[in-house]
């Protein structure tokens, strides 16, 4: 009975979707760029808060994180941390990164970097593959954590693989159809369905829980050791730092902020984002997770903490089943399609360009045949056993590797002294030094995690080769990008005053 | 596609002068007041959030505020001086750029119009 009610949940979630996204590829202009990656720079308040909530904060939110709260107790908690701060940034450095799309026309984050750095052919191709690998493993725990969801609400009766492919199916069509306008309308409606879900899922624990005090004092006396930090300060600085920077950073959540249609929308957006990414997502998460630990519940043998929700409402609410099951599909597909959207626009922006000159009709097209390739490379990647990792350390490693957009970013929103062969240089070496940390090929020398790592390496080559050499761009890039913003933003804006009087004096 | 059409430089970029007098040292430091208490503020966010970490402050597992872990409440209290954060900048900082920055907006009307 409950997986013939889950089924048609999903079937009839799944035509509310495919509606949508037929309504958006009516609305389409199929051959331009700038429509289909960004739906046409005209993202409102509601939009672009809905989209930058339903994409980031994906399965990785409703599954990985109270498990890992669950799994690990306060030494998750600095997730809470980026949570509030990325939005500021969002704040701080976004408003720069609109502007200049909306006077360049950007699309990439490609397009910016290498449109400032003397419209460097290999900043770009690096970026795009940068770009592409940021979201391979980022979009694979989407669908492993929607199929491990299905796989064990329906007690098995769905099994991993076959939820692997109808995940993959659905996001790929309307993807495939409706663009980014699709994905925005979705994620609107999705982000509100799952933050809803995740409130309610809070309460019901509280309530299993035996109520607010006795629920949390039952949790600490069970597993006292989960709620004091244990040490590893590095691992903990870590993540604190490769999520809080890397949350912009990551090109689906980059392209969101080219996406705003005012001024307006964008900072109150990221205000208004902050508090909900907060309180909402992992205000909830950490409840769920540390007051399951007082429960009279214990994940059955061979199931990893990821499947905590599910299994809590398998065992105390299974009739809630059909409506987990939907809510954990909007909260995977939301992210994903962003994120296949967003491959698709550096493979066409950033890649193709640099192979080939394609007349954008044709590159439209190509760009359909990438989402399929990189859909069914997901799909591979998620009958691996590498892809069956748990989804916090993917997430990690995805987000880490956006970490070696940054320095390059603050040089060409804010430094004129940045040069294009140390942006290149530290893009390449913090990445491989990354890569090479995370398999293992590479020694960690301790500390701190392999994105650290990473973004000191990309510190040393950034600020080293910069300052060695006064080699900065073109004149008139600086002027593009820095002095003729500089009036348009507060803080430059009083600098130039100061500056001016000091000479003056 | 991205299109990008600079204009000759009018000030004395065209030599090698790239000691910006206005943009935060190092692409990183601001330098005006407002600028660097917000820097610091996120800073001590930082650094307060760390205190527990390194058993200073708030890493415990007894109940404390709301019946809550120690822990817990200390944390989420920190993490909330980030959103205030962010309350501060969107209306000293944030509305500011708003009010300036008309002439993109106006970019954008001028495009649907001509669509």
């Amino acid at each position: 009975m409950i997986t013939a009610l889950t089924l048609l949940g999903i079937g009839l979630y799944l035509v509310l979707m495919f509606y949508i996204a037929y309504r958006a590829y009516q609305m389409n202009k199929h051959d331009d760029p700038e429509d289909w990656f960004l739906m046409g720079r005209s993202a409102n308040t509601a939009m672009l808060v809905g989209t930058m909530f339903a994409t980031w904060f994906s399965t990785f939110a409703f599954l990985g994180g109270p498990g890992f709260f669950y799994k690990n107790g306060v030494n998750w908690l600095l997730f809470g941390f980026f949570n509030a701060m990325g939005p500021i940034l969002v704040m701080v450095i976004g408003p720069r990164i609109w502007a200049l799309g909306k006077k360049f026309d950007f699309i990439t984050p490609a397009d910016l970097l290498s449109a400032y750095y003397n419209n460097s052919r290999r900043i770009r191709v690096l970026t795009g593959l940068i770009c592409i690998a940021v979201l391979f493993p980022y979009s694979a725990i989407q669908i492993t954590g929607i199929a491990t969801a299905l796989n064990s609400i329906s007690g098995g009766l769905i099994a991993f693989n076959v939820g692997v492919l109808l995940i993959a199916v659905c996001v790929g069509v309307y993807s495939f159809v409706g663009g980014s306008r699709a994905v925005v309308w979705t994620d609107v409606i999705q982000g509100f369905a799952f933050a809803a879900l995740l409130i309610v899922t809070m309460l019901l624990v509280i309530r299993w829980s035996g109520g607010w005090e006795q629920g949390w004092a039952a949790a600490t006396q069970t597993k006292p050791e989960h709620f004091a930090f244990e040490g590893g300060a590095g691992r903990y600085i870590t993540v604190m730092t490769l999520f809080t920077f890397g949350w912009i950073l990551t090109p689906h959540l980059w392209q969101r902020l080219y996406m705003a249609d005012s001024p307006q929308t964008l900072v109150k957006g990221a205000a208004i984002t902050s508090f909900l990414a907060l309180f909402v997502v992992t205000f909830t998460g950490a409840v769920i997770g540390m007051m399951a630990l007082g429960m009279d519940f214990a994940l059955p043998e061979g199931i990893t903490s990821d499947a905590l929700v599910p299994e809590l409402y398998a065992q105390f609410l299974p009739a809630m089943g059909a409506v987990l099951v939907i809510a954990v599909f909007a909260a995977g597909m939301s992210t994903l399609d962003s994120q296949l959207i967003s491959a698709t626009s550096s493979f066409i922006q950033d890649l193709l360009p640099s192979v080939a000159s394609v007349e954008p009709r044709k590159a439209m097209q190509l760009a359909r045949v990438f989402e399929i390739a990189f859909v069914l490379a997901l799909v591979a990647f998620a009958f691996s056993p590498s892809g069956r990792q748990l989804i916090a350390p993917l997430a990690s490693i995805g987000v880490g590797m956006a970490l070696t957009l940054l320095l390059p970013l603050l040089g060409a929103l804010f430094w004129a002294r940045a040069s294009e062969p140390a942006v290149f240089w530290a893009m390449l070496l913090s990445w491989g030094v990354m890569i090479a940390m995370q398999f293992n090929l590479l020694p960690n020398p301790g500390i701190v995690g392999p994105p650290l790592w990473g973004l000191l390496v990309s510190a040393i080559a950034f600020f080293g080769i910069s300052l060695a050499k006064d080699d900065p761009v073109d004149a008139e890039r600086r002027q593009a990008f820095q002095d003729d913003m500089a009036p348009q933003f507060p803080e430059t804006a009083e600098a130039q005053v100061q500056a001016a009087q000091a000479a003056n004096a | 596609m991205t299109t990008m059409s600079l204009a000759t430089p009018t000030n004395d970029q065209s030599v090698q002068s790239t000691d910006s007098a206005y943009g935060p040292a190092l692409g990183i430091f601001p330098r005006t007041p407002m600028g660097r208490f917000f820097f610091l503020w996120g800073t001590l966010n930082v650094v307060l959030a760390l205190l527990p970490v390194y058993n200073i402050l708030g890493n415990s597992a007894d109940v404390g505020l709301m019946s809550m872990p120690i822990t817990v409440v200390y944390c989420y209290g920190v993490f909330s001086l980030n959103c205030i954060l962010g309350v501060a900048y969107y209306l000293t900082r944030g509305r500011a750029w708003v009010a300036m920055c008309g002439e993109f907006a106006q970019k954008d009307s001028s495009k649907g119009e001509a669509q």
